[in-house]
């Protein structure tokens, strides 16, 4: 026993000293736990953040808390116009939690809306990239890529890394886009083959519009009217088709069914504008014009508490060229809003549409004295009208003039460049055309 | 007991550690916990071509060779981005040799400027406004840029004269246009002495109070910026009542005038040139002669004639004292013989009275800078027997898109201005019409 006690008495020393360590350990523990804690559950307003997700060290699960916070917050930010703090909101959130996709989608929804479209779709991008088969995210990714002209980057994403899933669940819905990013790109011809090549697309009903538009840009007209016809009648819910359909009646000769279609686009959205402008348009391409008045009529009466109303009736004016409203609409949008511009260019389209040139490239240019810098988005519309109006007169020193400012502003989209070469391509208009081909854009990284 | 005490207290790490890697499990490669705003906000790379970039930095490591890399890197992409904006054409020529590098020097270093950010660059900055200064008297020929003071002395001579465009030359935020007028004045031989002028009134003559007066009330060049605008105002009249006006200007010398009272059109007053027109509901417009108009005509100033003074002359008169302020006044003759007298704050060089022939005076007040022109949005009328009206602006609108044909009288039809007008009015009880 003697023997033994010094090396107890060691013993129990050491153990003291290791309780005393560990105590200590553990409280340093506990109070970086509760000083976590209280600063993300208090100072940063993370309701969702646990206590044992502090504890526990679980990053992820903190994160998500943090980014489900930062989204809640960018949407207030973009709710009361706060861009700057919603865009460093959002593109926070995504970071810390790159797997929700309804973040996400709300990200690019609020980018896209901000005019940063080729951040959206980097984002969307990465999305891609970790989750392929999300329906919401592949049906974002293709809607914004079509629709902003960049099919070609479709193309590429459909023969890249979602190759995979053409033949997947999301197959049909895949390749209904990449028809549509076809036709887009590389015209009805190359769809057309496509199309041949999947003969059971038509069968699958949210690919219709794009099928019927294969056919109407094939020449088949009759059959692409009907085959939207039979798909608006089994999806009544969607307005653009309807669109669609009554704007190829329309051109087809066919007034009294474009009417009819756009009677019913109005019956199916009772409290929208745009029908109601569709049937104005309808009404005026047929005999029915005295109707088309009492439509306008009506529709300012009706839609007189909505701001937008009042520029889409504006663009329908430029776009038939009706001279005396459009004149009207502006002088009573001017009363109404400090902002004009859009309302200027209406009424140099109708102008336009009148074959009044030399007093549409008069206003083109008052319009461009009066317009910032670096409003890229305004200065693009007022290039690609200032090339058609140069080239309604004649004017083959301002075509290529006006072209090369085009292609300065649309540097950084290339795909929009290529979208503009075409139109001019389609219009004739040759000298732009090769100023366009002639300036590559930068490749965007 | 013990051992399950230091065995919570061991194994707690463990624990933990699992959970955090657990947490981590199958996330690939690592990645930064958090990735700051501004990292994650950068732009998405440079949308012009390698060699174009490269051939701007070397051309900005030439010129100031102390610029760190970064910098240079984003200076050469705001240059590009200026150069594909202002001169597209010169975009394509900027890899060869005939590229007028000489004309853009000053643009380039305004670039530069631009980036130099920090109090630890703040020498660097005064060294590049400098350079930049001797590339925009180089660009004016040998001859003239050996008759000018050195660039040293004369970003001395735009310190003393404004802090603020002194800054502004320091930041980058002075463009090429701006610069110049800049230095026009302090290399004019009086221009040194601008300062002391002001200290000594008497010496003033009518065309030092003009030009002074263009000086102070706008920014550099904003005025040739300002291509139209838009007013918005609440009148009271002499009577106490309330209209809504609204204003439209556009150069050379076109007005409309809306004059609104619950919500809709009592009568538009127009006039594009000499010719002047009326309107009101329901009616054709009327054309009016100028004598008819009387002074309402001169609404066709596109902005007070002392900032334009071509077509004016001035004559100086007996400084006077306004709400216990001492003016400068000024005769202002039109060249159609009329005339009114200006009222000029000898402090600021505001307005701040007119005097007209019917012996009117108009008082302004609430000065407020709008795209870098001040402007009076108080008016207050007291006419010759003593009534009084006000002008309130509550909105002044620069460059929002005005057209021509806007100013031109248009004739009634089914859907003329009135009868749509006329449909909307019921939802504008919330509208900017309603006083």
């Amino acid at each position: 026993m003697k023997t033994r006690a010094p090396a107890s008495a060691l013993g129990g020393c050491f153990r003291k000293l290791l309780l005393i360590g560990g105590l200590a350990l553990l409280g340093l523990y506990a109070l970086g736990v509760a000083a976590g804690y209280i600063w993300l559950h208090h100072v940063r307003h993370n309701v969702r953040i646990t206590v044992a997700d502090v504890a526990l060290l679980r990053v992820a699960a903190v994160r998500r808390g943090i980014a489900a916070e930062q989204f809640v917050q960018a949407r207030k930010e973009w709710d009361a116009n706060n861009y700057q703090a919603a865009f460093l909101n959002y593109t926070s959130a995504v970071r810390n939690d790159p797997d929700d996709i309804a973040g996400r989608l709300d990200a690019v929804k609020f980018l896209t809306a901000a005019g940063a479209t080729n951040q959206a779709i980097g984002l969307l991008d990465d999305g891609l990239a970790r989750t392929r088969s999300d329906r919401r995210l592949l049906t974002q990714t293709f809607d914004l890529l079509t629709a902003s002209g960049r099919d070609a980057h479709a193309l590429e994403l459909l023969s890249g890394v979602l190759s995979g899933e053409l033949d997947g669940p999301n197959g049909p819905m895949l390749q209904s886009y990449q028809l549509l990013a076809t036709l887009n790109s590389a015209g009805a011809p190359a769809a057309r083959k496509l199309l041949d090549q999947r003969p059971e697309l038509p069968n699958h009903r949210p690919a219709v519009p794009v099928v019927a538009r294969v056919l109407w840009e094939s020449a088949e007209r009759l059959r692409a009217i009907g085959l939207l016809a039979k798909y608006v009648n089994a999806e009544p819910g969607a307005y653009a088709p309807y669109a669609q359909l009554a704007g190829w009646q329309k051109e087809g000769g066919l007034t009294a069914d474009a009417m009819h279609t756009a009677e019913r686009a109005c019956a199916q959205f009772p409290t929208e504008p745009a029908p109601r402008i569709l049937l104005i348009e309808a009404q005026a391409a047929s005999i029915a014009t005295q109707s088309a008045t009492l439509s306008i009529t009506a529709y300012l009466r009706d839609f007189s508490s909505r701001p937008e109303a009042l520029l889409l009736l504006a663009e329908a004016a430029g776009r038939n060229g009706w001279l005396d409203l459009a004149r009207s609409l502006y002088a009573v949008g001017a009363n109404r809003q400090p902002e004009l511009t859009l309302f200027a260019l209406c009424y140099g389209d109708a102008l336009a549409r009148n074959s009044r040139f030399a007093e549409f490239q008069q206003l083109l240019a008052q319009v461009e004295a009066q317009a910032p810098e670096k409003n890229t988005a305004l200065l693009i519309q007022l290039r690609q009208r200032q090339v058609i109006a140069a080239a309604a007169l004649n004017d083959p020193d301002n075509v290529r003039e006006f072209a090369r400012r085009l292609a300065a502003a649309l540097r950084s989209n290339p795909e929009a460049l290529e979208q503009a070469r075409r139109n001019f391509s389609k219009m004739g208009i040759t000298g732009a055309v090769t100023e366009l081909a002639g300036r590559p854009a930068a490749k965007r990284p | 007991m013990r051992f399950k005490f230091y065995a919570v207290i061991l194994l707690g790490p463990v624990v933990v550690g699992g959970a955090w890697a657990a947490d981590h499990g199958g996330t690939g490669t690592a990645k930064p916990l958090f990735v700051s705003p501004v990292e994650a906000s950068a732009p998405a790379g440079p949308a012009f071509s390698v060699a174009q970039l490269a051939q701007v930095q070397a051309w900005i490591s030439r010129k100031v060779p102390e610029c760190p890399a970064g910098v240079a890197a984003a200076a050469a992409d705001k240059f590009l981005g200026e150069l594909a904006v202002s001169h597209p054409q010169e975009l394509d020529r900027l890899t060869s040799s005939n590229f007028p590098a000489r004309d853009f020097e000053s643009a380039l270093l305004r670039a530069v400027s631009a980036q130099l950010t920090g109090e630890s660059r703040a020498q660097l900055r005064a060294d590049v406004a400098q350079r930049r200064v001797a590339a925009l008297l180089a660009t004016e020929g040998p001859e003239a840029a050996a008759g000018a003071p050195n660039a040293a002395a004369l970003v001395g001579k735009i310190r003393d004269l404004s802090d603020t465009q002194y800054r502004r030359l320091l930041e980058g935020r002075m463009d090429d246009d701006d610069l110049e007028i800049v230095l026009r004045k302090v290399r004019q031989p009086a221009g040194a002495a601008v300062r002391a002028e002001i200290a000594k009134p008497k010496e003033w003559t009518a065309a030092d109070i003009v030009a002074e007066f263009g000086r102070h009330n706008q920014e550099g060049s904003a005025l040739s910026r300002l291509q139209a605008y838009t007013i918005e105002a609440e009148l009271t009249t002499t009577t106490g009542q309330k209209q809504r006006l609204l204003l439209f200007k556009m150069r050379p010398d076109r007005f409309r005038l809306v004059v609104l009272q619950t919500g809709r059109t009592q009568f538009i007053l127009g006039a594009e040139g000499d010719r002047f027109w009326q309107q009101g509901p329901g009616a054709a417009p009327a054309l009016s002669s100028a004598t008819a108009m009387g002074a309402r005509r001169y609404m066709a100033e596109f902005i007070d004639p002392l900032f334009t003074g071509e077509g004016y002359s001035f004559t100086r008169l007996a400084d006077g004292l306004v709400v216990g302020k001492k003016t400068y006044r000024l005769a202002v003759l039109r060249s159609d013989g009329s005339k009114y007298v200006a009222n000029i704050d000898a402090e600021n060089f505001r307005e701040i009275a007119r005097e007209s022939e019917d012996k009117a005076v108009t008082r302004y007040a609430d000065f407020r800078v709008v795209a870098g022109v001040t402007m009076a949005f108080r008016e207050e009328i007291t006419d010759a027997a003593g009534r009084r009206g006000v002008l309130e602006l509550t909105r002044i609108t620069p460059n929002p898109g005005l057209i021509q044909a806007f100013f031109e009288p248009s004739q009634p039809h089914a859907l003329d201005y009135f009868e749509v007008e006329r449909l909307l009015t019921p939802a504008l009880t919330a509208g900017r019409e309603q006083p």
